[in-house]
Protein backbone atom coordinates (compact mmCIF):
# COMPACT_ATOMS: atom_id res chain seq x y z
CA UNK A 1 0.00 0.00 0.00
CA UNK A 2 1.00 3.47 -0.68
CA UNK A 3 2.54 5.21 2.15
CA UNK A 4 2.38 9.33 2.45
CA UNK A 5 4.44 11.43 4.63
CA UNK A 6 2.55 12.05 7.63
CA UNK A 7 3.74 15.86 7.88
CA UNK A 8 3.30 16.33 4.67
CA UNK A 9 0.01 15.18 4.78
CA UNK A 10 -0.28 17.60 8.04
CA UNK A 11 0.59 20.39 6.31
CA UNK A 12 -1.60 19.93 3.08
CA UNK A 13 -4.95 19.46 5.16
CA UNK A 14 -3.93 22.08 7.31
CA UNK A 15 -2.73 24.76 5.28
CA UNK A 16 -4.82 24.23 2.10
CA UNK A 17 -8.26 24.83 2.31
CA UNK A 18 -9.14 24.42 -1.35
CA UNK A 19 -12.65 22.76 -2.71
CA UNK A 20 -14.20 22.16 0.61
CA UNK A 21 -16.07 25.68 0.62
CA UNK A 22 -16.23 28.57 3.28
CA UNK A 23 -16.20 26.63 6.54
CA UNK A 24 -12.71 24.65 5.75
CA UNK A 25 -10.99 28.54 5.50
CA UNK A 26 -12.57 29.68 8.33
CA UNK A 27 -10.98 25.63 9.81
CA UNK A 28 -7.48 26.32 8.21
CA UNK A 29 -7.39 30.46 9.20
CA UNK A 30 -8.70 29.08 12.76
CA UNK A 31 -5.34 26.74 13.42
CA UNK A 32 -2.75 29.32 11.83
CA UNK A 33 -4.18 31.92 13.74
CA UNK A 34 -4.13 29.66 17.00
CA UNK A 35 -0.43 28.54 16.24
CA UNK A 36 0.88 32.25 15.35
CA UNK A 37 -0.34 33.89 18.35
CA UNK A 38 0.51 31.55 20.37
CA UNK A 39 4.27 32.11 19.66
CA UNK A 40 3.33 35.50 19.82
CA UNK A 41 2.17 35.26 23.15
CA UNK A 42 5.44 33.85 24.24
CA UNK A 43 7.29 36.09 22.76
CA UNK A 44 5.51 38.77 24.30
CA UNK A 45 5.68 37.46 27.61
CA UNK A 46 9.20 37.41 27.24
CA UNK A 47 9.65 40.96 25.67
CA UNK A 48 7.33 42.58 28.52
CA UNK A 49 9.81 41.18 30.97
CA UNK A 50 12.08 44.27 30.12
CA UNK A 51 9.55 46.44 32.12
CA UNK A 52 11.20 44.92 35.16
CA UNK A 53 15.19 44.89 33.31
CA UNK A 54 14.24 41.19 31.91
CA UNK A 55 13.11 37.92 32.45
CA UNK A 56 16.43 36.81 34.39
CA UNK A 57 15.58 39.75 37.10
CA UNK A 58 14.32 37.60 40.63
CA UNK A 59 14.27 40.29 42.68
CA UNK A 60 12.72 43.98 42.83
CA UNK A 61 15.25 46.49 40.37
CA UNK A 62 15.78 49.75 40.51
CA UNK A 63 13.59 52.22 38.90
CA UNK A 64 16.15 53.47 36.89
CA UNK A 65 17.34 49.85 35.30
CA UNK A 66 14.19 48.70 34.76
CA UNK A 67 13.34 51.90 33.34
CA UNK A 68 16.26 52.14 31.31
CA UNK A 69 16.23 48.48 29.93
CA UNK A 70 12.27 48.80 28.85
CA UNK A 71 13.28 52.14 26.69
CA UNK A 72 16.23 50.36 24.75
CA UNK A 73 13.61 47.20 24.17
CA UNK A 74 11.27 49.80 22.86
CA UNK A 75 13.66 51.49 20.92
CA UNK A 76 14.47 48.00 19.56
CA UNK A 77 11.49 47.17 18.51
CA UNK A 78 9.89 49.74 16.72
CA UNK A 79 11.05 49.07 13.48
CA UNK A 80 9.16 48.65 10.06
CA UNK A 81 9.15 44.91 10.39
CA UNK A 82 8.02 44.40 13.86
CA UNK A 83 5.22 46.90 13.41
CA UNK A 84 4.46 44.71 10.14
CA UNK A 85 4.13 41.43 11.89
CA UNK A 86 2.10 43.33 14.55
CA UNK A 87 -0.33 44.40 12.23
CA UNK A 88 -0.60 40.46 10.86
CA UNK A 89 -1.34 39.65 14.13
CA UNK A 90 -3.93 41.84 15.06
CA UNK A 91 -5.51 40.32 11.68
CA UNK A 92 -5.20 37.21 13.09
CA UNK A 93 -6.01 37.84 16.61
CA UNK A 94 -9.53 39.45 15.91
CA UNK A 95 -10.20 36.61 13.01
CA UNK A 96 -9.59 33.87 15.78
CA UNK A 97 -11.39 35.51 18.54
CA UNK A 98 -14.72 36.61 16.23
CA UNK A 99 -14.54 32.98 14.39
CA UNK A 100 -14.02 31.45 17.97
CA UNK A 101 -17.36 32.81 19.24
CA UNK A 102 -18.85 31.12 16.27
CA UNK A 103 -17.14 27.53 16.88
CA UNK A 104 -18.02 28.27 20.76
CA UNK A 105 -21.42 28.34 19.84
CA UNK A 106 -21.90 25.52 17.43
CA UNK A 107 -20.02 22.87 19.77
CA UNK A 108 -22.74 23.96 22.38
CA UNK A 109 -24.86 23.17 19.17
CA UNK A 110 -26.19 26.84 19.10
CA UNK A 111 -26.91 28.23 15.64
CA UNK A 112 -27.13 24.52 14.10
CA UNK A 113 -30.08 23.88 11.88
CA UNK A 114 -32.47 21.11 13.05
CA UNK A 115 -31.67 17.66 11.26
CA UNK A 116 -34.56 16.89 9.03
CA UNK A 117 -35.03 14.36 6.14
CA UNK A 118 -32.56 15.01 3.75
CA UNK A 119 -34.28 16.16 0.31
CA UNK A 120 -32.03 17.12 -2.72
CA UNK A 121 -30.55 19.31 -3.38
CA UNK A 122 -29.33 19.05 -0.13
CA UNK A 123 -28.12 22.15 1.84
CA UNK A 124 -26.49 21.08 5.46
CA UNK A 125 -28.58 22.57 8.18
CA UNK A 126 -25.22 22.39 10.57
CA UNK A 127 -24.10 25.54 8.13
CA UNK A 128 -26.87 28.37 8.94
CA UNK A 129 -26.35 31.91 7.48
CA UNK A 130 -25.86 33.17 11.32
CA UNK A 131 -22.75 31.49 11.27
CA UNK A 132 -21.83 32.18 8.08
CA UNK A 133 -22.92 35.99 8.76
CA UNK A 134 -20.04 35.49 11.97
CA UNK A 135 -17.29 33.88 9.66
CA UNK A 136 -17.31 36.92 7.34
CA UNK A 137 -18.12 39.72 10.35
CA UNK A 138 -15.06 37.72 11.40
CA UNK A 139 -13.46 38.64 8.04
CA UNK A 140 -14.45 42.15 8.27
CA UNK A 141 -13.46 42.79 12.06
CA UNK A 142 -9.54 41.80 11.14
CA UNK A 143 -9.20 43.43 7.90
CA UNK A 144 -10.44 47.16 10.34
CA UNK A 145 -8.21 45.53 13.07
CA UNK A 146 -5.50 44.99 10.30
CA UNK A 147 -6.10 48.59 8.97
CA UNK A 148 -6.30 50.29 12.51
CA UNK A 149 -2.63 48.83 13.63
CA UNK A 150 -1.50 49.96 10.39
CA UNK A 151 -2.25 53.43 10.70
CA UNK A 152 -0.91 53.32 14.15
CA UNK A 153 2.18 51.99 12.90
CA UNK A 154 2.70 53.84 9.81
CA UNK A 155 0.13 56.43 9.84
CA UNK A 156 -0.70 55.63 6.19
CA UNK A 157 -4.52 56.67 6.31
CA UNK A 158 -5.18 59.31 8.34
CA UNK A 159 -2.69 61.57 10.51
CA UNK B 1 -31.01 13.34 -24.25
CA UNK B 2 -28.69 11.50 -26.68
CA UNK B 3 -26.77 14.80 -27.75
CA UNK B 4 -23.66 14.70 -29.67
CA UNK B 5 -20.41 12.88 -28.48
CA UNK B 6 -17.14 14.78 -27.56
CA UNK B 7 -13.99 13.32 -26.39
CA UNK B 8 -12.41 13.62 -22.57
CA UNK B 9 -9.45 12.93 -21.28
CA UNK B 10 -9.28 10.53 -18.17
CA UNK B 11 -6.54 11.03 -15.64
CA UNK B 12 -6.15 8.04 -14.03
CA UNK B 13 -4.28 6.97 -11.09
CA UNK B 14 -3.18 3.31 -10.87
CA UNK B 15 -1.06 1.66 -8.94
CA UNK B 16 -0.83 -2.46 -8.55
CA UNK B 17 1.06 -3.22 -5.29
CA UNK B 18 2.12 -6.96 -7.12
CA UNK B 19 4.34 -4.22 -10.04
CA UNK B 20 6.89 -2.67 -7.92
CA UNK B 21 3.99 -0.74 -5.81
CA UNK B 22 5.00 3.16 -7.83
CA UNK B 23 1.64 5.07 -8.72
CA UNK B 24 1.67 6.53 -11.84
CA UNK B 25 -1.18 8.02 -13.73
CA UNK B 26 -2.35 6.92 -16.85
CA UNK B 27 -4.17 9.11 -19.67
CA UNK B 28 -7.37 8.23 -21.73
CA UNK B 29 -9.35 9.71 -24.24
CA UNK B 30 -13.04 8.83 -23.70
CA UNK B 31 -16.29 9.88 -25.79
CA UNK B 32 -18.88 11.02 -23.77
CA UNK B 33 -22.00 12.35 -24.02
CA UNK B 34 -24.55 14.74 -21.95
CA UNK B 35 -25.65 12.18 -19.89
CA UNK B 36 -22.43 10.04 -19.48
CA UNK B 37 -21.37 9.64 -15.32
CA UNK B 38 -18.10 9.09 -14.50
CA UNK B 39 -18.40 5.94 -13.76
CA UNK B 40 -19.48 4.62 -17.19
CA UNK B 41 -16.32 6.23 -18.41
CA UNK B 42 -14.25 4.18 -16.37
CA UNK B 43 -16.17 1.28 -17.50
CA UNK B 44 -15.51 2.40 -21.10
CA UNK B 45 -11.98 2.26 -20.57
CA UNK B 46 -11.99 -1.39 -18.50
CA UNK B 47 -13.75 -2.65 -21.18
CA UNK B 48 -12.50 -1.29 -24.82
CA UNK B 49 -8.88 0.49 -23.66
CA UNK B 50 -7.22 -1.14 -20.78
CA UNK B 51 -9.16 -4.13 -19.07
CA UNK B 52 -6.52 -4.00 -15.92
CA UNK B 53 -7.99 -1.13 -14.17
CA UNK B 54 -9.56 -2.08 -11.39
CA UNK B 55 -12.26 0.08 -9.67
CA UNK B 56 -15.26 -1.19 -7.14
CA UNK B 57 -18.76 -0.07 -8.21
CA UNK B 58 -22.35 -1.77 -7.89
CA UNK B 59 -25.90 -0.47 -8.16
CA UNK B 60 -25.25 2.72 -10.65
CA UNK B 61 -27.69 5.01 -8.69
CA UNK B 62 -26.14 6.12 -5.41
CA UNK B 63 -27.68 3.34 -3.60
CA UNK B 64 -24.41 1.28 -2.35
CA UNK B 65 -22.00 3.21 -1.95
CA UNK B 66 -19.22 1.40 -3.45
CA UNK B 67 -17.77 3.60 -6.05
CA UNK B 68 -16.40 6.60 -4.31
CA UNK B 69 -13.69 8.01 -5.68
CA UNK B 70 -11.30 11.77 -5.66
CA UNK B 71 -13.01 13.23 -9.10
CA UNK B 72 -11.07 16.43 -9.85
CA UNK B 73 -9.89 16.45 -6.20
CA UNK B 74 -13.14 16.31 -4.42
CA UNK B 75 -14.55 13.12 -2.96
CA UNK B 76 -17.70 12.02 -4.99
CA UNK B 77 -19.54 8.88 -6.34
CA UNK B 78 -18.74 8.15 -9.31
CA UNK B 79 -21.95 6.85 -10.63
CA UNK B 80 -23.66 10.11 -9.10
CA UNK B 81 -21.06 12.81 -11.31
CA UNK B 82 -22.07 13.73 -14.62
CA UNK B 83 -18.71 14.60 -16.98
CA UNK B 84 -20.58 17.19 -18.27
CA UNK B 85 -20.83 18.44 -14.52
CA UNK B 86 -17.24 18.93 -13.92
CA UNK B 87 -16.37 21.28 -17.14
CA UNK B 88 -12.99 20.33 -17.66
CA UNK B 89 -11.68 18.67 -20.41
CA UNK B 90 -9.80 16.43 -18.48
CA UNK B 91 -10.43 14.95 -15.41
CA UNK B 92 -8.74 13.70 -12.97
CA UNK B 93 -9.74 10.10 -10.93
CA UNK B 94 -8.01 8.97 -7.89
CA UNK B 95 -8.57 6.44 -5.25
CA UNK B 96 -10.29 8.41 -1.82
CA UNK B 97 -7.84 9.97 0.53
CA UNK B 98 -7.28 9.10 4.06
CA UNK B 99 -7.99 4.99 2.99
CA UNK B 100 -5.16 3.16 2.13
CA UNK B 101 -4.90 2.15 -1.59
CA UNK B 102 -5.78 -1.91 -2.87
CA UNK B 103 -5.18 -1.95 -6.33
CA UNK B 104 -5.80 1.50 -8.86
CA UNK B 105 -8.73 3.04 -7.80
CA UNK B 106 -9.79 0.31 -4.80
CA UNK B 107 -9.66 1.67 -1.49
CA UNK B 108 -9.22 -0.24 2.10
CA UNK B 109 -12.40 -0.03 4.31
CA UNK B 110 -10.94 -1.92 6.88
CA UNK B 111 -10.28 0.89 9.16
CA UNK B 112 -13.32 2.46 8.24
CA UNK B 113 -15.68 -0.05 9.00
CA UNK B 114 -13.94 -1.30 11.91
CA UNK B 115 -14.64 2.39 13.56
CA UNK B 116 -18.33 2.18 12.50
CA UNK B 117 -18.29 -1.25 14.41
CA UNK B 118 -16.93 -0.13 17.20
CA UNK B 119 -19.88 2.22 17.51
CA UNK B 120 -22.53 -0.19 18.00
CA UNK B 121 -24.33 0.57 15.19
CA UNK B 122 -27.44 -1.21 16.29
CA UNK B 123 -30.00 -0.67 19.22
CA UNK B 124 -29.00 -1.36 22.19
CA UNK B 125 -31.95 -2.75 24.77
CA UNK B 126 -31.17 -2.91 28.70
CA UNK B 127 -33.64 -6.29 28.29
CA UNK B 128 -32.37 -8.56 25.59
CA UNK B 129 -34.75 -11.17 25.67
CA UNK B 130 -37.55 -8.71 25.08
CA UNK B 131 -35.60 -7.87 21.74
CA UNK B 132 -35.51 -11.56 20.86
CA UNK B 133 -39.37 -11.82 21.29
CA UNK B 134 -40.57 -10.97 17.50
CA UNK B 135 -43.79 -9.98 18.77
CA UNK B 136 -42.50 -6.74 20.30
CA UNK B 137 -42.59 -3.38 18.51
CA UNK B 138 -41.13 -0.14 19.70
CA UNK B 139 -43.55 2.95 19.20
CA UNK B 140 -42.10 6.04 18.30
CA UNK B 141 -43.45 9.16 17.32
CA UNK B 142 -42.79 11.49 14.36
CA UNK B 143 -40.48 13.85 16.23
CA UNK B 144 -38.74 11.30 17.87
CA UNK B 145 -38.12 9.61 14.56
CA UNK B 146 -36.77 12.95 12.87
CA UNK B 147 -34.28 13.58 15.73
CA UNK B 148 -32.31 10.61 14.13
CA UNK B 149 -33.79 9.66 10.61
CA UNK B 150 -31.62 12.18 8.21
CA UNK B 151 -28.34 10.58 9.91
CA UNK B 152 -29.91 6.87 9.12
CA UNK B 153 -29.47 7.81 5.78
CA UNK B 154 -26.06 7.05 5.12
CA UNK B 155 -24.56 4.55 2.87
CA UNK B 156 -21.05 4.22 4.28
CA UNK B 157 -19.89 5.47 1.22
CA UNK B 158 -16.80 6.94 2.86
CA UNK B 159 -16.67 10.54 1.17
CA UNK B 160 -17.09 12.57 4.66
CA UNK B 161 -13.90 10.11 5.71
CA UNK B 162 -11.74 11.48 2.86
CA UNK B 163 -13.20 15.01 3.29
CA UNK B 164 -12.17 15.64 6.92
CA UNK B 165 -8.99 16.88 7.69
CA UNK B 166 -8.73 15.18 10.95
CA UNK B 167 -9.01 11.77 9.62
CA UNK B 168 -6.23 12.81 7.43
CA UNK B 169 -3.97 12.54 10.33
CA UNK B 170 -5.51 11.76 13.04
CA UNK B 171 -5.39 7.59 12.63
CA UNK B 172 -7.55 7.01 15.69
CA UNK B 173 -10.49 9.63 15.45
CA UNK B 174 -13.47 7.90 14.74
CA UNK B 175 -14.11 10.30 11.71
CA UNK B 176 -17.45 11.28 10.53
CA UNK B 177 -19.11 8.42 9.72
CA UNK B 178 -19.17 6.65 12.58
CA UNK B 179 -19.89 9.66 14.88
CA UNK B 180 -22.42 10.55 13.14
CA UNK B 181 -23.97 6.74 12.80
CA UNK B 182 -22.95 7.30 17.23
CA UNK B 183 -25.53 10.06 17.47
CA UNK B 184 -28.05 8.68 14.82
CA UNK B 185 -28.28 5.57 17.47
CA UNK B 186 -27.62 7.72 20.83
CA UNK B 187 -30.88 9.74 20.10
CA UNK B 188 -32.98 7.44 18.60
CA UNK B 189 -36.06 6.92 21.56
CA UNK B 190 -35.32 3.15 21.20
CA UNK B 191 -31.73 3.16 22.20
CA UNK B 192 -31.31 2.52 25.54
CA UNK B 193 -27.20 2.69 25.26
CA UNK B 194 -26.99 6.07 26.82
CA UNK B 195 -24.08 7.48 28.46
CA UNK B 196 -22.29 3.96 27.68
CA UNK B 197 -22.24 4.98 23.44
CA UNK B 198 -20.48 8.44 24.24
CA UNK B 199 -17.96 6.71 26.72
CA UNK B 200 -16.44 5.29 23.33
CA UNK B 201 -15.49 8.45 21.67
CA UNK B 202 -14.85 10.78 25.10
CA UNK B 203 -10.88 10.27 24.96
CA UNK B 204 -8.58 12.16 23.39
CA UNK B 205 -8.57 11.10 19.95
CA UNK B 206 -12.46 11.18 19.82
CA UNK B 207 -15.71 13.75 19.34
CA UNK B 208 -13.99 16.30 20.63
CA UNK B 209 -11.36 17.05 18.12
CA UNK B 210 -13.89 17.44 15.32
CA UNK B 211 -13.25 21.43 14.52
CA UNK B 212 -16.16 21.75 12.57
CA UNK B 213 -14.34 22.70 9.12
CA UNK B 214 -17.69 20.79 7.47
CA UNK B 215 -16.19 19.50 4.59
CA UNK B 216 -18.06 15.91 5.26
CA UNK B 217 -22.02 17.47 5.22
CA UNK B 218 -20.08 19.26 1.88
CA UNK B 219 -19.31 15.99 0.14
CA UNK B 220 -22.32 13.64 1.50
CA UNK B 221 -23.72 12.56 -1.74
CA UNK B 222 -27.30 11.46 0.97
CA UNK B 223 -27.47 14.67 2.35
CA UNK B 224 -26.83 13.44 6.06
CA UNK B 225 -24.91 16.08 7.73
CA UNK B 226 -22.62 14.49 9.71
CA UNK B 227 -21.21 17.83 10.84
CA UNK B 228 -24.18 18.81 12.21
CA UNK B 229 -24.73 15.40 14.16
CA UNK B 230 -21.14 15.76 15.47
CA UNK B 231 -22.06 18.77 16.89
CA UNK B 232 -24.73 17.36 18.27
CA UNK B 233 -23.13 15.00 19.41
CA UNK B 234 -20.33 16.97 21.56
CA UNK B 235 -23.08 18.55 22.86
CA UNK B 236 -24.39 15.39 24.71
CA UNK B 237 -20.97 14.66 25.82
CA UNK B 238 -20.57 18.23 27.48
CA UNK B 239 -23.80 18.55 28.69
CA UNK B 240 -25.80 15.25 28.39
CA UNK B 241 -25.88 12.25 30.35
CA UNK B 242 -23.40 11.77 33.06
CA UNK B 243 -21.13 9.14 31.20
CA UNK B 244 -19.04 6.63 33.31
CA UNK C 1 -17.55 14.01 32.19
CA UNK C 2 -14.19 12.67 30.99
CA UNK C 3 -11.06 14.35 31.59
CA UNK C 4 -10.81 15.33 27.68
CA UNK C 5 -14.07 16.58 27.88
CA UNK C 6 -13.20 18.77 30.73
CA UNK C 7 -9.86 20.05 29.01
CA UNK C 8 -12.04 21.04 26.36
CA UNK C 9 -14.92 22.80 28.80
CA UNK C 10 -11.74 25.14 30.56
CA UNK C 11 -10.67 25.70 26.83
CA UNK C 12 -13.73 27.09 26.23
CA UNK C 13 -14.20 29.03 29.62
CA UNK C 14 -10.88 30.63 29.56
CA UNK C 15 -11.71 31.78 25.43
CA UNK C 16 -14.51 33.77 27.05
CA UNK C 17 -12.03 34.74 29.41
CA UNK C 18 -9.68 36.23 26.83
CA UNK C 19 -12.28 37.86 24.96
CA UNK C 20 -12.83 39.78 28.15
CA UNK C 21 -9.14 40.52 29.38
CA UNK C 22 -7.90 40.76 26.55
CA UNK C 23 -10.11 43.44 25.43
CA UNK C 24 -8.96 45.35 28.47
CA UNK C 25 -5.50 44.97 27.80
CA UNK C 26 -5.76 45.97 23.76
CA UNK C 27 -8.32 49.22 25.55
CA UNK C 28 -5.32 49.95 28.56
CA UNK C 29 -2.64 50.09 25.31
CA UNK C 30 -4.72 51.49 22.57
CA UNK C 31 -7.73 53.16 23.46
CA UNK C 32 -7.37 54.99 26.56
CA UNK C 33 -4.30 56.78 25.44
CA UNK C 34 -2.17 57.16 22.41
CA UNK C 35 -0.20 53.84 21.52
CA UNK C 36 3.37 55.85 21.79
CA UNK C 37 2.45 57.00 25.24
CA UNK C 38 1.14 53.65 26.79
CA UNK C 39 4.88 52.70 25.71
CA UNK C 40 6.24 55.42 28.06
CA UNK C 41 7.54 54.09 31.71
CA UNK C 42 7.26 57.42 33.46
CA UNK C 43 4.28 58.79 35.68
CA UNK C 44 2.13 59.75 33.49
CA UNK C 45 -1.20 58.31 34.53
CA UNK C 46 -1.48 55.47 31.42
CA UNK C 47 2.39 54.67 31.50
CA UNK C 48 3.51 51.13 31.29
CA UNK C 49 4.46 51.06 34.65
CA UNK C 50 1.87 52.87 36.22
CA UNK C 51 -0.57 49.91 34.21
CA UNK C 52 1.28 47.01 36.38
CA UNK C 53 0.64 49.17 39.49
CA UNK C 54 -3.14 49.65 39.22
CA UNK C 55 -4.10 46.74 41.11
CA UNK C 56 -7.12 46.02 38.49
CA UNK C 57 -5.48 46.20 35.63
CA UNK C 58 -2.55 43.77 36.64
CA UNK C 59 -5.05 41.61 38.15
CA UNK C 60 -6.83 41.32 34.76
CA UNK C 61 -3.24 41.07 32.85
CA UNK C 62 -2.71 38.36 35.55
CA UNK C 63 -6.39 36.08 34.42
CA UNK C 64 -5.11 37.00 30.74
CA UNK C 65 -1.80 35.25 30.90
CA UNK C 66 -3.57 32.27 32.77
CA UNK C 67 -6.04 31.81 30.17
CA UNK C 68 -4.09 32.29 26.94
CA UNK C 69 -1.47 29.80 28.27
CA UNK C 70 -4.10 27.32 29.03
CA UNK C 71 -6.34 28.57 25.87
CA UNK C 72 -2.67 28.07 23.53
CA UNK C 73 -0.96 25.80 24.58
CA UNK C 74 -3.76 23.28 24.99
CA UNK C 75 -4.49 24.40 21.44
CA UNK C 76 -0.95 23.18 20.33
CA UNK C 77 -1.44 19.99 22.55
CA UNK C 78 -4.23 19.29 20.17
CA UNK C 79 -2.68 20.30 17.02
CA UNK C 80 0.02 18.26 17.93
CA UNK C 81 -1.62 14.96 19.14
CA UNK C 82 -3.65 15.09 15.67
CA UNK C 83 -0.18 14.66 13.87
CA UNK C 84 0.81 11.76 15.32
CA UNK C 85 -0.52 8.58 17.10
CA UNK C 86 1.40 6.86 20.11
CA UNK C 87 1.80 6.35 24.02
CA UNK C 88 5.19 7.85 23.50
CA UNK C 89 4.24 10.87 21.90
CA UNK C 90 1.16 11.62 23.56
CA UNK C 91 3.06 11.84 26.53
CA UNK C 92 5.92 13.64 25.67
CA UNK C 93 3.72 16.01 24.28
CA UNK C 94 1.96 16.55 27.44
CA UNK C 95 4.69 16.97 29.26
CA UNK C 96 6.40 19.27 27.03
CA UNK C 97 3.17 21.55 26.78
CA UNK C 98 2.78 21.56 30.36
CA UNK C 99 6.46 22.53 31.26
CA UNK C 100 6.33 25.19 28.74
CA UNK C 101 2.95 26.22 29.39
CA UNK C 102 3.92 26.93 33.45
CA UNK C 103 7.48 28.63 32.54
CA UNK C 104 5.24 30.93 30.89
CA UNK C 105 3.14 31.63 33.37
CA UNK C 106 6.15 32.27 35.95
CA UNK C 107 7.30 34.40 33.85
CA UNK C 108 5.28 36.49 33.27
CA UNK C 109 3.33 36.50 37.22
CA UNK C 110 7.01 37.38 38.22
CA UNK C 111 6.80 40.26 35.82
CA UNK C 112 3.49 41.50 36.85
CA UNK C 113 4.37 40.80 40.36
CA UNK C 114 7.65 42.37 40.31
CA UNK C 115 6.66 45.77 38.22
CA UNK C 116 3.45 46.27 40.04
CA UNK C 117 5.33 46.97 43.37
CA UNK C 118 8.19 48.91 41.21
Amino acid sequence: MSVRNPVVTALKTWLIPRRYGVMRWSYSLQRISGVAITLYFVLHIGETANVIGGSQVWSIPSYEYARQVWTETVEFLSNPFFDAGLAVLAFLIFFHTSNGVRLFLTHFGILLGKPHRPEYPYHPASMTKAQLTIFWVSILLAVAALLYSLNIFFKVILP
Amino acid sequence: MSGKLQEVRLRVYRYDPSNGGRPRYDIFSVPVKKDTTVLSALLYVKEKLDPTLSIRFSCRMATCGSCGMMINGLPRLACYTLVSQLKSKTITVQPLNNFPVVKDLVADFTDFFGKHRAMKPYLLRIDTYEQEKSNISYRQTDEELLKYIQFAYCIRCGLCYAACPVVATDKRFPGPQALSQLYRYYIDSRDEGGGERLEVVSDSHGVLRCHFAGSCSQVCPKGVDPALAIQLLRRELLFGRRTG
Amino acid sequence: MSREARIMMLHYITGLVIIVAGAIHLATVFLVSPYEESLRFDNTPWSVINVYRNSLLAGSLEALLLAVAFHGFNGLRVILLELHQGRTWTRAVNVAVTVAAIAVVINGTKTIFIASML
